[in-house]
């Protein structure tokens, strides 16, 4: 482990993030452990902004950090023959259909897709039965419904519907999330939860795979 | 009772049990559209766009489909259509426009109209410093560039400041408003978009310059931001903030009161996602609106509001404000 790394990561220093996982990698450090020390940090951020301590920029540059690390250490990983690592689990994510806001969306499948899931991104206004068959075709533990407005509260229960229609909602567990979202809302559009932000979005994904 | 002196003792920080009044806190308002004065600059810079994607006056990519139910110009920034490209050199391609030459015979003649003892004139001015940023680039990049690229962001917020009090001072020479409703979220329903300590380097010098002119030119400033702003209330009252339209009920709205001395009238506190459903019923629209009264208004600096000024199911507005003025009035009989 690096505590230099994780400090660097978690002070926002990108460029001597950068440096000091180049300085490891040609030391010979093993990849996997960069990775690690990239993922402490961002838990750290992560903890930093459900204590108010931090804020979404720092989750995205977080990311962004583990990502361009992530880019220096996937050919050494390679080499090494450990291959990639497996995926925590699948989410199919999606601003349901009237709702064309994507920047709560973006932001949640980004900290989903570094955080380790593989995340389906039906993009915005998506149609109801877009999400199905999503669902059908893909097989996630994870449905991400996010949505601005309030007038995406019908939307979100009309999908969770689809589902249940479909034969498909009890593979699945549904997570919400956006602008004008909270717990009522969730349980109005029999959701399994609501989350308030990319990282409560995170932690309810891990939580329903069963990862740490 | 004449609505305005009423409304501008309780931004004063008067108890409104002294002061006779607790109401829906746009009542001093003539309901014109958005209860504002519409002037031509807003219309020229913004309304005039819509379609799938538009190019505004920025070079910016907008949609607005009001057949679909956008309920207003929504920014559409990507990869592909951003305008600024490289934040380093964002003064390559962020080209000012200059205003033109407009007719304001129309929002004057609205303006003239208005009873100015007992109601009031407001002018809107939508898109603030960081609204105008994340329809030049991704939000995201917006986001980021905060902290890998802060000078160039400060440069950017001072010279979009600089338009923006152009735009203030066309807007106070025509129009003579009383109030200006001045457009900025600064966060999402739970918390801001950046750490107070970004939002005091970056957007506070610039907003104190741009509110201390409307100031100078004697007009009230009511920053709109439906967000949730904890940790920037003290910066409201040093950037010369009067009101804070759109307050969440997700801040703690009493302790902002402890923090401000009741130095910026806070205006809204309703739940949006309790009321603003196709099936909400009127008991619950009413409770929502009790609930808001009895909890914030207490020692005032609080009046009211749906924080985004209208909710989308539209039977839900008008029951709201008929219950602000209904119990308001009921509560201050209570408080005697």
């Amino acid at each position: 482990m690096s505590q230099e790394l994780i400090d660097a990561v978690v002070d926002m220093r990108e460029e001597d993030a950068e440096r000091i996982a180049d300085e490891l990698l040609e030391s010979g450090a093993d990849p996997l452990s960069l990775l690690e020390d990239c993922r402490t940090a961002l838990g750290i951020i992560g903890d930093k902004f459900a204590a108010g301590e931090c804020f979404v920029p720092e989750l995205i540059l977080g990311g962004e950090m583990l990502r361009a690390i992530g880019a220096k250490v996937k050919p050494r990983i390679a080499a090494s023959g450990e291959g990639a690592q497996k995926k925590l689990g699948k989410v199919v994510f999606g601003t349901v259909e009237g709702d064309i806001h994507d920047i709560a969306k973006d932001i949640v499948v980004f900290m989903l897709d570094i955080n380790g899931f593989e995340v389906i991104d039906l993009g915005i206004d998506v149609p109801v039965n877009k999400f199905v068959e999503a669902v059908r075709e893909h097989k996630p533990q994870v449905v991400g419904l996010s949505g601005f407005l309030t007038l995406a509260y019908d939307p979100m229960k009309n999908t969770v519907q689809a589902l249940v229609d479909a034969g498909l909602r009890d593979g699945v567990k549904v997570m919400i999330g956006g602008g004008q979202m909270d717990d009522q809302v969730a349980a109005y559009a029999k959701a399994d939860a609501y989350g308030k932000d990319a990282m409560a979005a995170v932690n309810l994904s891990k939580g329903w795979v069963g990862a740490k | 009772m004449n609505l305005r002196k009423a409304f501008l003792d309780i931004m004063k920080g008067e108890d409104p049990v002294k002061v006779g009044w607790m109401g829906y806190g746009f009542a001093p308002f003539p309901q014109s559209m958005f209860h504002v004065v519409l002037d031509p600059i807003s219309f020229w810079d913004i309304l005039q766009f819509s379609g799938e994607a538009a190019i505004d006056n920025w070079g910016g990519t907008i949609r607005y489909l009001p057949e679909k139910g956008d309920p207003g110009v929504i920014p559409i920034s990507n990869d592909e259509n951003k305008v600024i490209k490289d934040m380093e050199k964002w003064r390559d391609y962020v080209h000012f426009p200059e205003i033109p030459s407009l007719d304001w015979t129309e929002a004057k003649k609205q303006a003239d109209a208005i009873d100015r003892e007992t109601t009031f004139v407001m002018v809107p001015s939508f898109r603030g410093l960081f609204e105008r940023a994340h329809c030049l680039m991704p939000f995201e990049e917006v986001l980021t560039s905060l902290y890998e690229y802060p000078d160039e962001m400060d440069e950017f917020f001072a010279a979009y400041a600089e338009w923006k009090i152009k735009v203030f001072e066309q807007l106070i020479d025509n129009l003579n408003p009383d109030i200006i409703h001045s457009h900025d979220d600064w966060g999402s329903r739970t918390t801001l978009f950046m750490s107070p300590v970004k939002f005091r380097e970056l957007l506070k010098p610039h907003y104190t310059k741009m509110y201390e002119y409307i100031h100078k030119r004697g007009v009230l400033v009511q920053h709109h931001s439906d967000t949730n702003c904890m940790g920037i209330e003290t910066d409201m009252v040093d950037m010369g903030i009067d009101m804070w339209q759109g307050v969440m009920p997700t801040n703690d709205i009493q302790q902002i009161k402890k923090n401000t001395g009741g130095k910026v009238l806070m205006i809204g506190g309703i739940e949006q996602t309790l009321i603003d459903k196709a099936d909400a019923t009127e008991d619950v629209i009413r409770g929502e609106v009790r609930r808001v009264i009895d909890e914030y208004a207490p020692g005032g600096s609080f009046l009211p509001c749906i924080p985004s000024l209208e909710c989308i199911n539209t039977h839900v507005t008008p029951i709201a404000i008929d219950e602000m003025n209904r119990y308001g009035a009921e509560w201050l009989k209570k408080q005697k």
